[in-house]
C-alpha cells in the first residue's frame, strides 16, 4: 500500500454480482429491492441450507444457490408468526454453484403453469412445468444478489471470519445499494408509477421479415404464412436469463430455417408468402404477440404489407433444443379449423420424411389429445383473438416440458444441443416450403434444402457464451452490440415507440435478428452478391423509402437494399405513449380477455445497483472514540487554562 | 467508521493542538505567523529528506533503522538553523521596540514563541502523518494492519500523532531554553528524545507490538512535557530580580 486511495481500496471490496430488482404490476409490486431509501447494510452470516437459517439478530444471508427456493417458502410460510425472520434479513447472497444439482431434479423461477392466467382454456392447473416454483413473482423487502464466481469465494471467506470470532464486531458487512425510484416516489403500481415517472413499461421491438420481398404498397394478396420464434427470457435474476431451450432454440431454429431458404429460389412463384416474425416480451404477458396483433388491427405503418385476414397459416417454433429422441411434437388447439392446421402438420411429416436420410432423423407427431390445449406460447395470443387460426405450435415435449430449467439462469448453452436444433431447423425450413407451395413441392426440391450447421453453432456461440459473446464475427459483420454479454430479458421499452426506432434503444439481441433477417431475405440476393458494389452505402436510412440499411456498424458503412424487414415495437396493449404525458394506462375494453389478465408490467427507475462489503465496528465503539477526543480536547482545554493561570500568579508574585 | 469515529480519531490528534491555538495562540497575530513560519520550516525539512530518500523507497524493513537515524539528524540541523533565524528575528524585534519605545521581548514572551513555533511543526507532522491518513475513517468502514489486530490502524495513527504533536511543541521549549542558556544536557536531551521516540515507533512493525509501541510514544511526550515544564516552572520561581536580570539581559543584547 503506497497512498491513502490505496488504503480505501483496501477497506472496501466491491462484489460481483447480478440483482433482482423491483417489477410493478397493476395490482402491487414484485421482484427485490432495499426497503427504504438508504443503503442495507448488515453482518455476513452463511448457511447450508434453508432450514438451519437462524437469526438472532440483522444479518445478510449468504447461502447456496440450492437452498433459494427453500429459504423464500420458509420466509413465505413465516408470514405472520415468526415474521421476524424476515424482518432479520437485511440481504440475501446467492452463491454461484456449478450446477450441481444431485438432490434437485431442476430449477425454475416461473410458475408451473406459466401465464396460466393467458391460457384460451380453463385448465389452469395444469403442470406444464413440474419445477417451476414461481419465485419470479414473489415480493421481496430486501435486495438479493447472486454472486460471480470469484465473489463467491471471497464472501464465503468473510462469512468464516466473522464464524470464527463468534459475531463479535468488528464484523464484515455487506452494503447492499438496490434502492428503487418507486420506493422513494411512494408509487407501488403501474399505474401511479407511470404517472409519477419513476418507472417505464417492460418491453422492446419485435422482428418481422418477408421472403421474398414483398411490395408493401401494393401487396398480391397472397395468402401468408406466417412462422414465429421469441427472442426474450426471463430468471429471478435478469442479467442472467439466458433462455437457451427456451425460447431462443426455436429462434435459432427459425433464423438457420430462413438461411437455408434464402438460397432457393422461385419462391415468388409459390402460392403463398411467407412471413417470419421474432417476437420479445412474450415471457412477460406476451407484450410481443399481442402488440402485434393490436398494429394488425389498427392497421398501423408497423405492419404495412400485412393484414389479418392475409394470415392464413401460423407455425410456432417453440423449445427444440433437447428433442435427444429427434421427436417434435406438433401442438394445437382444439379449435383450429381443421384443413389449414392439417396441412401444417403433413407439410411437418413430409419434411420428416425427406429428411429420413440425414444423420438426425427427426420425427414429428401429434401432441397428446390429453393435454388440455396448447402450451404457453405466442400462438395463445392468435387464438384469443381467433379461435379458429389455423396454428401449431412446434416443441420438443409431449405432455409436460423437457426443459428442466425453464426461466432459470441454468437455461445456458450447456442446456441445449446443436445438432438438435440444427435438425429442427431442417424440418422447419422444408415444411415451411413445403406450405408455401401448398403441399405440392416434391421431395427433390426438399432435399435441395440444406441447413447450416455451423451457422447454428456460430450463433450457439454469440448468444450464449462469454467467448466470444456478441463480439463474435456472425455478430460483428452486420451490427455492432452494445455489450459482449447480453442477458435475454427483455428489460424496459426506451424512448418512444417509432417505426424506425432509433438504434440506440433497441436491444442488441432485435438488431442482430432484424440485420440477419434483412441480410437473408434481401431482393435478388444472389445477384446482388455478384455485384455488391452496386449497393448504396449507409449509415442508418437509405435515399429510397423502398429500401433499408442493412449491415451498418462502427467499422463500415451499410448498404440499401430491397427488403421487408421491420421493427414492431412490443409493449402492453393496454398501455398508451403520448409526447406529452409520456406512458399512461389505458381503460380496459370489453371483451379483452388477454387484456384483463395482463399484470402490465414495469420496471422501477434506480440510480445505482452496488454491493460491497467491508469491515465495519460497532457504533457503540466509534460512540467511545468519539468521546475520547472530547475528552482529551477538553481536559487539555482545562489543563492549558489552569497552566496559564498558575503562571501567570507566579508572575504576578514575582 | 462514519463521522463519528472519525471526528473522535481527528480530535484525538488535534484537540490539543487546537485547545492550545485557541487559548495561546490566537490572540497574538506574531504566534500565529510564528505557527505558519515554522511549519514551513519543518516541511522544508521534510522535502530535503525525501529529495535524499527518494531513490531508495520503498525499500525493506531494515531501511526504516538508517532512514529515522538521518531524518531525525536533519530535522534537528534546521531546527538548530530555526533558532539561528529566531535570534536574528529577536534582535531586529528588540531595536524595533526600542524605536518606537515599547517594552523589549520579555521571558513570557520567548517561551510563548518557542510553543507556537514547536506547535507549528507539531502541526505540520499531524497534517502529514495523521490526517490524511484519517479521511477514510469517516466513511462507514474500518481497518486493521496485520501486525495490529488489537486497535484499528485510525486510532494507532491518532495517538502517534497526538504524542508526536506534543512532543514536538514542548521540545521546542525545551531547545529555546537550552540553545539560549547554554545548557547542554537540555541541549542533548531534545535531538535524544526526538531520535528515542521516532526509534521506538519500530517497535509497532512486530506482530502486536502497537500494544507496546503507542504508549511508549505518549510516555516519550508526557516526559518532554514534564521537563519543559519543569524549565518554565524554574524560570519563573526565583524573585523578581532573576526577571529583571532577565529584562536587563535582554536590553544588553539588544544592542
Amino acid at each position: 500500500m503506497r497512498s491513502v486511495p490505496d488504503l480505501e481500496n483496501a477497506m472496501y471490496q466491491s462484489l460481483q454480482g447480478y440483482p433482482c430488482v423491483r417489477l410493478l404490476n397493476v395490482t402491487g409490486e414484485l421482484g427485490c429491492a432495499n426497503p427504504g431509501r438508504t443503503k442495507a447494510i448488515a453482518p455476513i452470516q452463511r448457511f447450508q441450507d434453508a432450514n438451519s437459517v437462524q437469526l438472532s439478530a440483522p444479518r445478510t444471508v449468504l447461502l447456496p444457490s440450492s437452498a433459494l427456493v427453500g429459504f423464500l417458502k420458509r420466509l413465505e410460510e413465516a408470514d405472520g408468526s415468526s415474521s421476524s425472520l424476515e424482518q432479520q434479513v437485511a440481504g440475501l447472497l446467492i452463491e454461484y454453484d456449478n450446477l450441481s444439482f444431485p438432490e434437485v431434479a431442476g430449477f425454475s423461477a416461473d410458475s408451473i403453469f406459466p401465464q396460466a392466467e393467458f391460457a384460451p382454456y380453463d385448465t389452469k392447473s395444469y403442470q406444464w412445468n413440474p419445477t417451476g416454483s414461481g419465485i419470479m413473482y414473489r415480493r421481496l423487502n430486501f435486495p438479493v444478489f447472486l454472486l460471480h464466481k470469484n465473489s463467491t469465494d471471497d464472501v464465503q471467506a468473510l462469512a468464516a471470519k466473522n464464524e470464527r470470532v463468534g459475531f463479535k464486531y468488528p464484523l464484515n458487512v455487506a452494503e447492499f445499494n438496490a434502492v428503487m425510484r418507486t420506493t422513494k416516489a411512494g408509487t407501488h403500481t403501474t399505474e401511479s408509477c407511470l404517472r409519477e415517472n419513476s418507472c417505464l413499461p417492460l418491453g422492446g421491438y419485435s422482428v418481422w421479415s418477408a421472403l421474398p420481398a414483398m411490395n408493401v404498397s401494393s401487396p398480391t394478396g397472397k395468402p401468408i404464412v406466417l412462422a414465429i420464434a421469441s427472442m426474450d427470457s426471463s430468471s429471478f435474476f435478469h442479467d442472467v436469463a439466458p433462455g437457451a431451450d427456451s425460447p431462443l432454440s426455436g429462434m435459432l431454429a427459425l433464423l438457420a430455417a430462413v438461411d437455408a431458404l434464402a438460397e432457393m429460389g422461385g419462391l415468388e412463384t409459390l402460392k403463398k408468402q411467407l412471413v417470419f416474425l421474432v417476437l420479445t416480451g412474450e415471457s412477460f404477458g406476451y407484450l410481443g404477440s399481442r402488440q402485434f396483433l393490436a398494429q394488425l388491427k389498427s392497421d398501423s405503418n408497423f405492419v404495412m404489407g400485412l393484414n389479418a385476414t392475409s394470415i392464413y397459416q401460423v407455425l410456432e417454433v417453440g423449445s427444440v433444443g433437447q428433442a435427444y429422441d429427434s421427436t417434435f411434437y406438433v401442438h394445437k388447439q382444439a379449435s383450429a379449423a381443421t384443413t389449414p392446421t392439417l396441412q401444417i402438420l403433413n407439410a411437418l411429416k413430409a419434411a420428416a420424411v425427406s429428411l429420413k436420410d440425414s444423420t438426425s432423423k427427426p420425427q414429428v407427431k401429434p401432441a397428446s389429445p390429453s393435454n388440455p390445449g396448447i402450451p404457453p406460447s405466442s400462438l395463445m395470443s392468435f387464438v384469443h383473438k381467433d379461435p379458429t387460426t389455423a396454428g401449431v405450435v412446434l416443441e420438443e415435449f409431449d405432455t409436460i416440458f423437457k426443459n428442466k430449467f425453464y426461466h432459470s439462469q441454468y437455461d445456458d448453452a450447456s442446456n441445449i444441443n446443436v445438432e438438435v436444433i440444427a435438425s429442427a431447423a431442417s424440418l422447419v425450413a422444408r415444411a415451411l416450403y413445403m406450405l408455401a407451395s401448398d403441399n405440392t413441392a416434391d421431395t427433390t426440391i426438399l432435399k435441395s434444402i440444406q441447413v447450416n450447421v455451423s451457422l447454428v453453432e456460430a450463433m450457439v456461440g454469440c448468444l450464449f457464451h462469454q467467448e466470444p459473446g456478441m463480439t463474435c464475427e456472425l455478430v460483428k459483420s452486420l451490427m455492432t452490440p452494445s455489450q459482449s454479454f447480453t442477458t435475454h430479458y427483455v428489460g424496459v421499452f426506451q424512448g418512444e415507440p417509432s417505426a424506425i426506432p432509433d438504434p440506440y434503444y433497441i436491444e442488441d439481441t432485435s438488431r442482430f435478428v432484424w440485420n440477419f433477417l434483412a441480410d437473408r431475405t434481401e431482393l435478388n440476393r444472389k445477384e446482388w452478391k455478384k455485384f455488391p458494389a452496386q449497393n448504396e452505402e449507409c449509415t442508418d436510412a437509405c435515399k429510397n423509402p423502398e429500401e433499408v440499411c442493412v449491415a451498418s456498424t462502427a467499422d463500415h458503412k451499410g448498404r440499401c437494399i430491397v427488403s421487408t424487414t421491420r421493427y414492431v415495437p412490443a409493449f402492453s396493449p393496454r398501455l398508451g405513449y403520448d409526447e406529452s404525458s409520456g406512458w399512461q394506462l389505458l381503460p380496459l375494453e370489453t371483451g379483452d380477455t388477454m387484456g384483463a389478465a395482463d399484470p402490465v408490467y414495469t420496471e422501477s427507475f434506480w440510480s445505482t445497483i452496488g454491493l460491497q462489503v467491508y469491515l465495519q465496528e460497532s457504533s457503540w465503539f466509534d460512540e467511545m472514540v468519539l468521546f475520547l477526543g472530547v475528552s482529551i480536547t477538553a481536559f487539555s482545554f482545562f489543563a492549558i487554562i489552569c497552566t496559564k493561570a498558575v503562571f501567570q500568579k507566579r508572575l504576578k508574585r514575582a | 467508521m462514519t463521522g463519528v469515529g472519525g471526528t473522535g480519531y481527528a480530535l484525538i490528534a488535534l484537540g490539543p493542538a487546537f485547545s492550545l491555538f485557541v487559548t495561546v495562540i490566537a490572540s497574538k497575530p506574531f504566534l500565529i505567523l510564528t505557527v505558519l513560519g515554522s511549519a514551513m520550516m519543518w516541511l522544508v525539512s521534510l522535502i530535503a529528506c525525501a529529495i535524499l530518500w527518494r531513490a531508495f523507497l520503498p525499500g525493506a524493513v531494515w531501511t526504516f533503522l538508517p532512514l529515522l537515524i538521518t531524518v531525525v539528524g536533519i530535522q534537528e540541523a534546521v531546527r538548530l538553523y530555526y533558532w539561528c533565524l529566531y535570534l536574528k528575528v529577536e534582535h531586529f524585534l528588540n531595536k524595533l521596540a526600542a524605536k518606537v519605545s515599547k517594552p523589549q521581548l520579555v521571558a513570557t514572551d520567548k517561551i510563548q514563541i518557542a510553543i507556537a513555533s514547536g506547535l507549528g511543526h507539531g502541526i505540520a507532522h499531524s497534517v502529514f502523518f495523521c490526517l490524511s491518513l484519517l479521511t477514510p475513517a469517516f466513511g462507514p468502514a474500518t481497518y486493521y494492519i496485520d501486525s495490529c489486530v488489537h486497535m484499528p490502524l485510525f486510532l494507532v495513527a491518532a495517538f502517534m500523532g497526538l504524542g508526536f504533536l506534543l512532543l514536538h511543541t514542548f521540545s521546542m521549549v525545551i531547545a529555546f531554553n537550552a540553545l539560549a542558556g547554554d545548557k547542554h544536557f537540555h541541549q542533548l536531551f531534545v535531538p535524544v528524545m526526538h531520535l528515542c521516540a521516532s526509534l521506538l515507533t519500530m517497535v509497532n512493525l512486530l506482530p502486536g507490538g502497537c500494544i507496546a509501541g503507542v504508549p511508549m510514544t505518549l510516555i516519550c511526550a508526557v516526559v518532554t512535557m514534564a521537563v519543559a515544564g519543569k524549565i518554565v516552572w524554574d524560570k519563573t520561581s526565583t524573585g523578581s530580580a532573576e526577571l529583571g536580570n532577565l529584562q536587563r539581559v535582554h536590553s544588553s543584547s539588544s544592542l
